[in-house]
């Protein structure tokens, strides 16, 4: 049996960080805390068992210093570093980097993020095992050579246009471009790598073919040291904006436990082939045609973790703290595994995020001023945000994710339903609204999911225009004698009547500035 | 707390607007209470638009048509930008219907009144004034597209401010010529602070 951790450094903030500080403490692993200037405050330094200041906001001042974070660890004595997400995550050089100085990386080898952080390595990869990856190129297209490029759109006609230009280092859908005709395709190329270059250092990129209204599924995935990987379920994650995920499910509705078994079976093929230890995803696509195709590995713990432990009773967390220190895969990971494809609860998970849905999820930085999160029977929050925090400009504007359990997908949802209802949150527009549409939208009770759902159901201007005049009538009513707006509907924080007097001004200001902030 | 403490005492018609410049859309203000408007007028006007499907008196409304959830805050400044626009005698709130949130000024109607017959005047002199295009979310000009001196259309993109790993385009509120650009890529800014200036 080996040891565990006596002391962790975590290379993350927010939400994440927080996580991974409760599995630490649940197992009695000491945890250090890093914070740039934005973050001095934040609730993760003041939750963990010690905390160091790595630099200015900027994250690449701060969270994303390698030396900085390796002088941290060295300095508090850790034996291990947990990434989170984002960030540092996926980043070889980190990995390699905790390597050498002795200290075990919480997630994969670095090899192996060597060899899957190549999205076109990794599709080469599958073909190796048999699994089908999206139809497209297998190797570094060309960039600006007009010969290669027109035996290039010939490839792509092969495919099939529209086809998209993706990065190979690529994820969060930069560096990526769709493509409609031969015609648009050299610019497009020249362009999605320039981005590419800029975003990733690694200018590579290749061809797809665009799937229209498939949906977006993944496979968790746990391995160990011996070579020996599992699934633990999968998760429909198909409710995305500009490729980034908004609503994910565990597990995916309406999949037979042929088709549950088949994803799964290609997943831990993929990943065995890799060599992968420790915690991963495998993306796919499901066409509407009910076919799968392999997009790419992430190899870090997901966002979107949590939907996995509520339905299979697992702590992800404690089991990457078990793996990284060289256990084999624990009796209950074996045995989630075998439950993998006969889930037995539904759990959905919603991003609060600082957007907003009214203007096309335009970021919303700001400081909170009211924070009410849900709570009861199957619920859980995982957030980093309290009120009078500010919603940092320079970092993922992810503030919470509401995660709920039920015994089926339709408890489920009517349990996110309960749950929104008693979310409040003042200062900043957020997602919310948007998660109150899909709750009740008829498409996604019934399952109709695809990866243009935003687009087909989601009128946001129309949303907001109907709100708005909400707002003024209850604002008005409030003001003017309406008591019953509060009685009937809502909740007053602020006194609403026009103070009569400068000095009950002055008050009321004071007692503002009194508010956190 | 206590939300009954009407103006002056009795209920009295206010004019309720969004602040200028809080959100992307342009709504008329409007005109709540006041004599015409009774008590039970008032109330039933509360649940035809607050509680959908309950305001005809056939009970509890359907499932899918829940009471909207209102929350009423004081509205206090983000960045630079601040409510400093509140007229004498009006106050400011932070609106919160059903996750969307709102700045709103709700001031006497008859007070609104007269300011604004006053103000009517100014409204064609102001077209032709200066035009002020502020950041209206804080984070780093990515890049600037145009310089002093250059001829600009309504909508002609203007700048690109970089925000939660998002580009932002900033557009010109109208036709004019850029007179000043107060900012250089590369520059942090805060909600609020000024960037180009068109006459």
């Amino acid at each position: 049996m080996t040891t565990q951790f006596r002391r962790v450094l975590i290379a993350n903030r927010g939400e994440i960080a927080i996580r991974i500080i409760r599995a630490c403490r649940e197992l009695g692993i000491e945890s250090v805390a890093v914070y740039s200037d934005a973050d001095a405050g934040a609730l993760h330094v003041r939750m963990a068992d010690r905390a160091a200041r790595i630099g200015p906001p900027a994250p690449a001042e701060s969270y994303l210093r390698i030396d900085t974070l390796l002088e941290v660890a060295r300095l508090h004595d850790c034996d291990a570093v947990h990434p989170g997400y984002g960030f540092l995550a996926e980043r070889a050089a980190f990995a390699r980097a905790v390597e050498e100085a002795g200290l075990a990386f919480i997630g994969p080898r670095s090899d192996v993020l060597d060899s899957l952080g190549d999205k076109l390595n990794a599709r080469r990869l599958a073909r190796e095992v048999g699994v089908a990856a999206v139809p497209g190129t297998l190797s570094p297209a060309a960039i600006g050579d007009p010969e290669a490029i027109a035996e290039l759109a010939r490839v792509a006609q092969s495919i099939g246009f529209p086809v998209l230009v993706k990065a190979a280092a690529g994820g969060g859908g930069r560096g990526m471009r769709r493509v409609a005709s031969a015609a648009e395709l050299g610019p497009a190329l020249m362009a999605a790598s320039a981005e590419a270059a800029a975003a990733f250092g690694d200018g590579a990129v290749y061809l797809e073919r665009e799937i229209t209204r498939a949906r977006h599924i993944e496979v968790q995935l746990l391995g160990d040291a011996y070579g020996d990987v599992v699934a633990i379920g999968e998760r429909d994650c198909s409710i995305q904006r500009r490729h980034q995920k908004l609503v994910e499910e565990a597990p995916a509705p309406g999949l037979s436990r042929t088709e549950r078994l088949a994803i799964h079976a290609r997943a831990v093929a993929v990943a065995k082939a890799a060599r992968l230890s420790n915690a991963a995803t495998a993306e796919f696509l499901f066409t509407p045609e009910r076919e799968f195709f392999f997009l790419e590995v992430n190899t870090r713990l997901q966002v979107e973790h949590g939907i996995t432990e509520l339905v299979s009773g697992l702590d992800l967390v404690r089991e990457q703290l078990s793996l990284a220190t060289g256990a084999p895969l624990s009796a209950a990971v074996r045995e989630a595994a075998s439950r993998a494809a006969d889930p037995e609860r539904h759990a959905i998970e919603v991003r609060l995020t600082a957007e907003d849905p009214g203007r096309d999820f335009a970021p919303t930085p700001g400081i909170v001023r009211h924070w009410v999160m849900p709570s009861g029977p199957g619920v859980r929050v995982d957030s980093g945000i309290e009120a009078g925090l500010a919603v940092a400009p320079e970092y993922d504007n992810l503030i919470a994710k509401l995660m709920v359990v039920g015994a089926d997908r339709d408890a489920a949802i009517d349990r996110l339903g309960r749950a929104l209802r008693e979310t409040e949150i003042g200062g900043i527009q957020t997602t919310l609204p948007f998660y109150r549409f899909v709750v009740g939208a008829p498409a996604f009770r019934a399952g109709d999911l695809s990866t243009d759902w935003v687009g087909e159901h989601w009128d946001g201007a129309a949303a907001w225009r109907s709100a708005a005049g909400q707002a003024r009538l209850a604002a008005g009513l409030a003001v003017s004698g309406g008591g019953p707006v509060a009685a009937a509907t809502g909740r007053v924080i602020a006194p609403a009547a026009t103070p009569s007097t400068r000095w009950r001004a002055a008050g009321r200001a004071a007692a503002i500035d009194r508010w956190p902030r | 707390m206590s939300t009954g403490d009407p103006m002056n005492g009795s209920a009295r018609a206010v004019r309720v607007s969004l602040v200028p410049g809080s959100a992307p859309g342009v709504l008329d203000p409007i005109t709540v209470g006041g004599a015409a408007d009774g008590a039970l007028q008032r109330h039933d006007a509360i649940h035809a638009t607050l509680r959908p499907g309950q305001a005809d008196g056939s009970g509890p409304g359907p499932a899918s048509a829940p009471p909207v959830a209102v929350l009423l805050l004081p509205l206090l400044p983000q960045g630079r930008r601040s409510p400093a626009a509140v007229p004498d005698g009006a106050i400011a709130l932070e609106v919160v219907v059903d996750g969307w949130r709102f700045e709103v000024l709700v001031e006497d109607a008859a007070r609104a009144d007269l300011r604004e017959r006053a103000t009517r005047g100014r409204v064609a002199e102001a077209s032709s004034r200066p035009a002020e295009v502020r950041a209206m979310i804080p984070g780093r000009v990515a890049s600037v597209a145009a310089a002093v001196g250059d001829a600009v259309e309504e909508g002609s993109p203007l700048l690109v401010i970089e925000a939660m790993k998002m580009q932002n385009e900033i557009r010109a509120p109208r036709a004019g010529t850029l007179t000043r650009v107060v900012v250089e890529a590369g520059r942090n800014v805060d909600a609020g602070d000024l960037l180009v200036v068109i006459e």
